[in-house]
């Protein structure tokens, strides 16, 4: 349904969520009610003790989930119930506008007002205006864009099988034909029927990679001689990568005959969805190895630009192409009298269980070894951890950082820099070097290789349990500490960030809240 | 599923209340009724008249009985105003009073909307979201914390004297603080009151008196509060005492130091006396100043400009209660509850330059012209202009700085009558001929309008009209060396042109100066205009929405006297029921440590604006002290790993709020699951 259809069949109005904190913004719109001052019904409020509560999570969230705008409502600077709750409002505001802005949110979308206590008269001035310029955005609907986009992969896939049912008679591949329902990357499953391993034959384990780099595969290898005793306890029998299986190998064994498949890499083709779709029903633990398939990964960073201008700038627009006829790759071409099939390429990029049900992951880029022969020991164990787990610690890097104990309390930041750009000292934490450092938002277990390698985190080990948005969370800390308390100071301060998905949706953009770039202020052509 | 907290199914009660006409004439309160029974979890949706009376209480009760309800909504008016009621019906009906969830439906929807079909859906679209979020809602304690028994009262005006005084006569222990050398504030520089016509020093120095020699009262005159620190019950606040140069404790007010200074004459304009006489920079601002201690100005005193005076003020002072080493002194006291009484400031009439306040001599505003009829003022008394002449003609100008878009646009409330009682003074103080300017005589107290009547009786001439301009340029001869007052009397329709000798200005009452800094200082609101903002207009007039902090007089709008002390009473009496219940219920909404998530990464530390987190060195890990915590939940926000939580705003209630707004009809898969 595009937005048109939308806006006419259900009568379309803006739907408003707005953050108000409870002394002055919801008080005065209290006021506002007192005094009968009549505004646009589209603004649903959500009292907070102060502004300075207002989690950017709960603004990509609303977004996420169908909000065509978002209020924030605080006290005039200096006003503040809580002393500074507001400034640090507004840092986080200032950043997140800059990061919507990034994402294709247009910013009549996202907005923050200073509102007393005694000015009802602007809770109904700013709700109508922002109502207003919203109607003429029209709907942003990111539930509905979603199930667009899944639909799309769908639809790719029915016109491929047809194309090769014509080419093929009958003979064709099966392809599922309608898309998979869309899992949440926070689902929470039924931990209830857990797929057992009993013993008997060896367990029979599965690897596949999808869009990925290959580092996963390496770091199966890392296992160094520790997999010479894993392959005394289980049986390969898909590895392409190392192995010469074939997928009618996989065909032939029966559904849930594999006790595992560790699918690393994000999808992006048709072929990798359709191996994922192959995999899971033919195992019983469908592990996303990995922080492709974890959360996107690298190749998640594609979610910035729509297939049409990917496509158009590899074979066409980058530097080094010569095409002059604008040859662009077919799914399906016929030469002689063969018929040549090759993967279709999705609008986005998607984290594995964004297209099949995942049992467990395990994060990194790529995962450490011995996160990786801990946690196969865990799956053939009786007792296996609950179903949805991140086989990785639940608390942030920083708590196993050998440079924990070099950051100061009080840090507050001026700027920020890349790490070629300072000498970093290589005992001292980077960001009290004012080096953009994940770590705080970022499972550990990695070993903290990229410290010892005086490097900071980048993320690659995804956020928390308690976290839906590690880009958001690691924002919201990061900016809270600025030093700037004005709209100037700040935006000078965040303007030192070069790439702000790139630097805080490193690994997660597809896992994260917004999924992907939303086209809306994309300009075709 | 949402976490029960316990192994009972959730069972949601919801109730949505008419408020009579109030929200059942916009909303269709049984459609939400029945929308809401719909939804997951719900086990009954009731509609009721008044959610808030007895019976709507005892309905929800009686549910909570019969029917096991373990959570409970109430759709009604705003949280600020009835939560607290609904807990405790919630709380009597046998369950924990945090397993409810308000929703706002009349001032949020029904009193700003008038399209009954969106003011439906969007009262189904909250009903949604509370709905959600109740059911992720916890058991929790109450916290409670104990009221310290002393009280401050910050300015000593008549408000703030009454409010001390009631206080102490009620064996409270108060500080009584006053920037001015002196007690007394707006009151002791008038010099009769209306409509009784009482000298104002009669009846307010002996409360002054009072003041100074109660055991209860600790005053601290020329002083200033500088930081406010603390929660109701038990506030931090340090006072700076500015240094007199005079050791209070040593004077007893002789003032042989005033005339024993090497200026024989006064040189600078007398603050109380509104610049109309000098004093010396050793003085006493009155006769009846209290304390009865003089001051020193340092920024005129030869001794501190020069550091080479005689110093004939210390020689003569057998006392030697002269000090010129004196410091400013910081004092920092605990007390469990606060009155403001502030006062106000008069309206500056040189801002309407068409008046000729401050270009024309004789033209004054009207508290000059208290002091110029008072017979402890610089004239004795006697009505002399700044030229010297007596007065043959008075204009008095109504509502300068009051009712005018350009300046005020409220009704500063006693300037009819004080300009009734001055035009009263001034005739009988010089048998002139007075007239007054008005827009509408507004007697509206006790005894005023009979006041007025009598007024028009002393052959009083009355104006009805705005007067335009004050002018010294004379048409015809007879205004010759006369102010003229042009104005268009509206009572017949003509412009007149009145020759005066002198004009009074009634000037208007504003919040002082300060009062944003003083309400950000104690962190109260203000209203539009810039008084302080009460929590409610009829019902709660002298409470702030911050607890135990209180507000008296004209601090809060303008007032006369009797509105004043009223009000000081009220203050001081429901400090006085905080004080005497002895502990108060705070909301519980606390942040915590979920430690096992916490990886003392240090992001929190220096964002608590209450210091109220530190770091447990041993463990690795934050703590936060849940006395010093406020609840803003700023940390909260900022904790990357998602391991600082807040009793009542836990991020899964707000993520389901968010969720239940948007839920729409799609409820299956956009509903309670996730």
């Amino acid at each position: 349904m595009n937005d048109k259809e939308i806006l006419e069949e259900k009568k379309w109005e803006p739907r408003i969520v707005a953050f108000f904190c409870t002394w002055c913004t919801y008080t005065a719109a209290d006021l506002a009610g007192v005094s009968r001052l009549r505004h646009a019904p589209n603004a649903r409020i959500i009292r907070v003790m102060c502004s300075g509560r207002i989690d950017p999570q709960f603004v990509l969230d609303a977004f996420a989930r169908g909000a065509d705008g978002v209020l924030i409502g605080g006290c005039h600077p200096g006003d503040c119930h809580y002393m500074e709750g507001n400034t640090k409002a507004l840092r986080r505001v200032r950043a997140l506008q800059r990061l919507l802005r990034d994402m294709g949110v247009h910013e009549d979308r996202f907005r923050l007002e200073w509102i007393s206590a005694s000015e009802g008269e602007k809770v109904k001035t700013v709700i109508n205006d922002m109502v207003e310029r919203i109607r003429v955005l029209g709907p942003l609907s990111l539930p509905a864009h979603c199930a667009q986009w899944d639909a799309e992969v769908g639809s790719l896939e029915r016109a491929i099988a047809a194309e090769q049912k014509q080419a093929d008679g009958d003979a064709g591949v099966q392809i599922p034909s309608s898309p998979p329902a869309a899992v949440g990357a926070d689902q929470t499953q039924e931990s209830s029927s857990l797929p057992q391993h009993h013993s008997g034959a060896k367990p029979k384990i599965a690897l596949y990679w999808c869009a990925s780099c290959g580092g996963c595969e390496e770091s199966v290898v890392d296992l160094a001689e520790g997999i010479i005793g894993l392959l005394a306890t289980i049986d390969i029998v898909f590895w392409p990568v190392a192995m010469d299986f074939k997928k009618s190998d996989v065909e032939k064994l029966g559904d849930g005959e594999i006790f595992a498949s560790l699918i690393n890499g994000a999808v992006r083709t048709s072929e990798q969805e359709e191996m994922a779709h192959l995999l899971r029903r033919k195992s019983r633990i469908v592990l996303a190895y990995g922080s492709c398939a974890h959360l996107g990964g690298i190749p998640g960073l594609a979610n910035q630009f729509n297939r049409d201008d990917i496509l158009r700038y590899v074979y066409e627009g980058s530097p080094s192409t010569v095409n002059e006829e604008k040859t662009r790759p077919l799914v399906t071409t016929q030469r002689d009298t063969h018929t040549l099939t090759i993967p279709a390429f999705h609008s986005q990029v998607r984290t594995l269980n964004q297209v099949i049900p995942v049992d467990y992951y395990l994060p990194g880029c790529p995962p450490v070894p011995r996160l990786l022969a801990a946690g196969l020991a865990q799956l053939l164990s009786d007792n296996p951890p609950p179903r949805g787990s991140v086989l990785a610690p639940d608390t942030a890097l920083c708590d196993t950082c050998p440079r924990k104990d070099t950051k100061p309390a009080d840090l507050q930041f001026t700027s920020f820099s890349r790490p070629h750009q300072i000498n970093i000292d290589p005992a001292m934490c980077f960001l009290a070097q004012g080096v953009v450092c994940m770590g705080p938002g970022t499972r550990g277990g990695c070993e903290a290789q990229c410290i010892n390698g005086n490097m900071p985190c980048s993320g690659c080990f995804g956020p928390p349990s308690n976290v839906k948005d590690q880009g958001a969370k690691i924002l919201a800390a990061i900016f809270s500490s600025l030093k700037a308390k004005d709209e100037k100071g700040i935006d000078e301060a965040a303007g030192t960030v070069p790439d702000p998905i790139g630097t805080f949706y490193r690994y997660g953009l597809p896992g994260s809240l917004l999924r992907r770039k939303t086209m809306e202020t994309h300009t075709k052509g | 599923m949402p976490d029960t907290d316990s192994s009972h199914p959730l069972r949601i009660g919801f109730y949505i209340c008419h408020c009579g006409h109030n929200i059942a004439g916009t909303i269709d309160v049984a459609s939400v009724a029945h929308y809401a029974a719909a939804l997951p979890h719900v086990s009954v949706a009731r509609e009721y008249k008044y959610m808030c009376s007895d019976p709507g209480q005892e309905l929800i009760q009686k549910d909570i009985r019969d029917l096991e309800l373990n959570r409970i909504v109430v759709a009604s008016c705003s949280p600020l105003l009835h939560e607290h009621t609904f807990r405790q019906a919630v709380e009597k009906g046998g369950l924990n009073p945090f397993f409810f969830q308000m929703v706002n439906i009349r001032e949020d929807v029904s009193w700003v909307n008038d399209n009954p079909a969106a003011a439906t859906v969007k009262a189904k679209d909250l009903a949604r979201a509370a709905i959600f979020r109740v059911s992720h809602h916890r058991a929790l304690d109450k916290k409670h914390v104990s009221i310290h028994p002393d009280a401050l009262v910050v300015g000593a005006g008549i408000a703030g004297i009454h409010a001390a005084l009631t206080l102490a006569n009620a064996g409270k222990k108060v500080t009584l603080v006053e920037r001015e050398p002196t007690i007394g504030g707006h009151m002791a520089m008038f010099d009769k009151t209306f409509p009784t016509l009482d000298c104002a020093a009669c009846i307010l120095t002996p409360k002054m008196s009072a003041v100074r020699n109660h055991p209860n009262i600790r005053l601290l005159s020329y002083s200033e509060v500088k930081v406010v620190g603390g929660y109701v019950g038990n506030y931090k606040v340090t006072i700076r005492r500015k240094p007199r140069y005079i050791k209070e404790e040593l004077c007893v007010g002789c003032m042989e130091c005033i005339e024993a200074c090497v200026y024989k004459e006064g040189k600078t304009p007398d603050e109380f006396n509104q610049g109309l006489s000098k004093r010396k920079p050793i003085y006493i601002p009155f006769p009846q100043a209290t304390p009865q201690v003089v001051v020193i100005d340092p920024a005129t005193c030869i001794e501190f400009k020069s550091g080479h005076c005689k110093k004939t003020c210390v020689s003569v002072c057998d006392r030697g209660a002269v000090d010129f080493s004196q410091k400013e002194e910081t004092i920092d006291i605990d007390v469990g509850t606060i009155i403001l009484a502030t006062g106000y400031a008069t309206f500056d009439p040189k801002r309407l330059p068409y008046y000729g306040y401050g270009k024309y001599p004789n033209v004054y505003s009207s508290l000059e012209v208290e002091r110029l009829v008072n017979a402890s003022g610089p004239t004795a008394g006697e009505l002399i202009l700044r030229d010297g002449r007596h007065p043959k003609t008075v204009g008095i100008i109504h509502c300068v700085g009051s009712r005018d878009r350009n300046t005020n646009r409220w009704c500063s409330r006693t300037c009819c009558m004080y300009s009734l009682k001055l035009a009263h003074l001034l005739k009988e103080h010089t048998e002139a001929e007075v007239y007054n300017f008005y827009i509408d005589i507004r007697a509206a107290g006790k005894s005023y309008e009979e006041f007025y009547d009598k007024l028009l009786e002393e052959n009083i001439h009355f104006v009805r009209g705005r007067v335009a301009e004050v002018t010294d340029w004379a048409a015809r001869p007879s205004e010759e060396g006369k102010l003229v007052i042009r104005v268009e009397d509206t009572l017949i329709g003509v412009v007149r042109r009145v020759p005066v000798d002198m004009v009074v200005l009634a000037v208007g009452m504003e919040p002082s100066a300060d009062a944003q800094d003083v309400r950000r200082m104690f962190n109260i609101s203000c209203s539009t205009e810039g008084f302080f903002l009460e929590r409610h207009p009829k019902l709660a007039p002298v409470d702030t929405f911050t607890d135990g902090i209180f507000i008296a007089g004209a601090c809060q709008g303008p007032k006369d006297i009797p509105d004043s002390v009223a009000q000081a009473g009220a203050a001081a009496a429901q400090a006085l029921t905080l004080i005497d219940t002895g502990e108060v219920e705070l909301e519980p909404n606390t942040a915590y440590i979920a430690e096992e998530f916490c990886s003392g990464c240090k992001s929190c530390l220096g964002i608590c604006p209450y210091t109220a987190i530190t770091r447990d060195e041993i463990k690795g890990k934050a703590f936060i002290n849940e006395a010093l915590c406020k609840g803003c939940g700023t940390c909260v926000a900022a904790c990357p790993s998602g391991a600082i939580r807040q009793h009542l705003f836990e991020d899964d209630q707000i993520f389901s709020e968010i969720d239940g707004i948007l839920a729409d009809d799609n409820l299956t898969t956009a509903g309670v699951e996730r």
